[in-house]
């Protein structure tokens, strides 16, 4: 009931979203308007869900993840404007293209590498996944303007295949970094070196101020930053520190409010959390068992204790 | 979501209180000493504009520096210190070309805009302009002076007890404030379309 509460919170965000999107960059509605659509697409999109909920089975669930694949789809169809000619048949072939990439190939994917036990499903995955498609997306639009070819088919391909695969692979890296999270503190360790590139990204921006008298503490951030990745890295390669590197992580990142403005207040935020994630992880034992699953006798499946 | 994180949950909530506890003692040590830092960097978002009907300074210094900017990454600048100011009306504005993922949509620029009125206190200012300019600057006491130096950067100097600026329009590279308040802060993101009219975002 909780899980489903869960998911029909995440999917009505997703859906309000989108609406929001729509309302403001598509139809260019004023503000106000736009946020009462926002509310009617959460309420739609979240009653879609439960509609829908009782109809897919545990295993059809996953193609919810196809709405991650809308506003990808708006801004890789309002890429192809200038190519095709035409607004909405470029912004159609987006859409459904991008919702047939994330429920029809990202499902795909997901499912292979859930096989693998290198990808595992977690609570907030519908808004991760979401919100991790849109900033893959941007990226890879960006790539595609530094590649600009004189062929318009070629920059045709670039600004399809490009963006979607950046998407993508973002869109599930959580997944496959907790898969690996039961054998060394790899999500700890990824939101650590997040949060120490914030931090040395400020460092890097205010190290020409360094020169000057007065600089005071603006050195801070180079190593802070610096050694919060350091840390980071060590905790995946020396798991059994993980409580003493977490303590580490936590100390450096409560240094970086000092002279680098805790990495725009989010990498220093984000810095204390992963060091607490890394201070309070442990192994799981993990058990070899004889799998009888499917009929195949000799099939070996590892499972963890959880 | 606990059991994929793989952590033990009263573990996880002493390292965070602890943490939190600390981040919260420090940061209050550094805003009642007023001592410690001499950084909050609000910088790396390459030139933004600070504009207001009129600011009211003390302990002016203006200097030539060094820094970076959003197009280069070593550009002259004029470094200005002052050590309290009173801004009236203050704006701060940052342009972005965001023609290449929504010019599709209509939207080539959006201004990022941060107002407070009706008036903002600051102490021990740092800033980096490339740009200055103003209505009306009146000087009380100023002192222009050159001095013999090998670096070309000590060689001239601009110090002031009080400086009044009205309207003056800065294009700032970096901000460094110990303290500044923002009453009324409005944050708004503006959207423009190709020939620059407003489409939406202002309230």
């Amino acid at each position: 009931m909780r899980k489903k509460m869960g998911k029909t919170i995440q999917m009505g965000i997703s859906g309000g979203m989108v609406a929001v999107f729509i309302g403001s960059l598509v139809l260019h509605w004023p503000w106000d308007q736009v946020l009462i659509l926002g509310f009617f697409g959460m309420l739609l999109s979240g009653g879609l869900f439960i509609g829908l909920v009782d109809r897919l089975n545990q295993n059809q669930g996953k193609r919810l993840l196809a709405v991650s694949g809308l506003i990808p789809g708006f801004l890789i169809g309002g890429g192809l404007y200038p190519i095709t000619g035409s607004l909405p048949l470029s912004v159609l072939f987006g859409l459904i293209g991008g919702v047939i990439w994330f429920g029809g190939c990202g499902v795909f994917f997901i499912r292979k590498l859930e096989a693998l036990q290198w990808y595992v499903s977690y609570n907030i995955e519908i808004i991760t996944t979401f919100i991790l498609s849109i900033i893959g997306t941007s990226l890879g639009l960006r790539f595609v303007k530094m590649i600009y070819t004189p062929y318009e088919w070629l920059n045709a391909i670039f600004i399809v295949i490009l963006p979607l695969i950046l998407s993508l692979c973002l869109a599930i890296f959580p997944g496959v970094i907790l898969a690996r999270n039961h054998r060394r503190p790899t999500f700890a360790a990824t939101l650590g070196l997040i949060s120490g590139a914030i931090v040395s990204w400020i460092g890097i921006n205010v190290a020409p101020l360094l020169f000057l008298p007065g600089s005071g503490l603006l050195w801070a951030g180079l190593i802070t930053g610096g050694l919060m990745i350091l840390v980071s890295i060590f905790g995946i390669f020396y798991p059994q520190w993980s409580s003493f590197l977490g303590g580490l992580m936590i100390f450096f990142s409560i240094l970086s409010f000092v002279g680098a403005a805790g990495g725009l207040i989010i990498g220093g935020l984000l810095g204390i959390y992963s060091g607490s994630l890394m201070g309070a992880w442990v192994q799981k034992e993990e058990k070899v068992i004889q799998s009888s699953l499917e009929g195949d006798e000799n099939r070996q499946a590892i499972i963890s204790e959880y | 979501m606990r059991s994929v994180l793989s952590i033990e949950r009263k573990r996880f909530w002493m390292f965070s209180g602890i943490g939190y506890t600390a981040l919260a003692v420090v940061i209050s040590l550094l805003f009642f000493t007023g001592t410690v830092f001499a950084a909050f960097p609000l910088t790396g978002i390459g030139g933004f504009v600070i504009a207001a009907d009129k600011i009211t300074g003390t302990g002016f210094k203006l200097y030539p520096q060094i820094g970076e900017t959003s197009e280069k990454s070593v550009w002259p600048q004029a470094g200005v210190d002052l050590a309290t100011a009173e801004i009236e009306n203050l704006n701060l504005s940052k342009e972005l070309d965001v023609s290449k993922e929504l010019g599709s949509y209509g939207i080539y620029k959006v201004i990022v805009e941060i107002t407070a009125s009706p008036e903002v206190n600051g102490n021990n200012l740092k800033l980096s302009i490339s740009g200055l300019q103003a209505d009306m600057v009146e000087f009380n006491n100023l002192n222009v002076k050159e001095s013999k130096s090998d670096s070309a950067l000590n060689k001239i100097g601009m110090t002031a007890p009080g400086i009044t600026l009205i309207k003056p329009e800065l294009n700032t590279h970096s901000l460094l404030a110990q303290s500044i308040s923002l009453p009324s802060m409005k944050l708004k993101i503006k959207a423009f379309d190709d020939q620059g009219n407003l489409i939406g975002g202002d309230f």
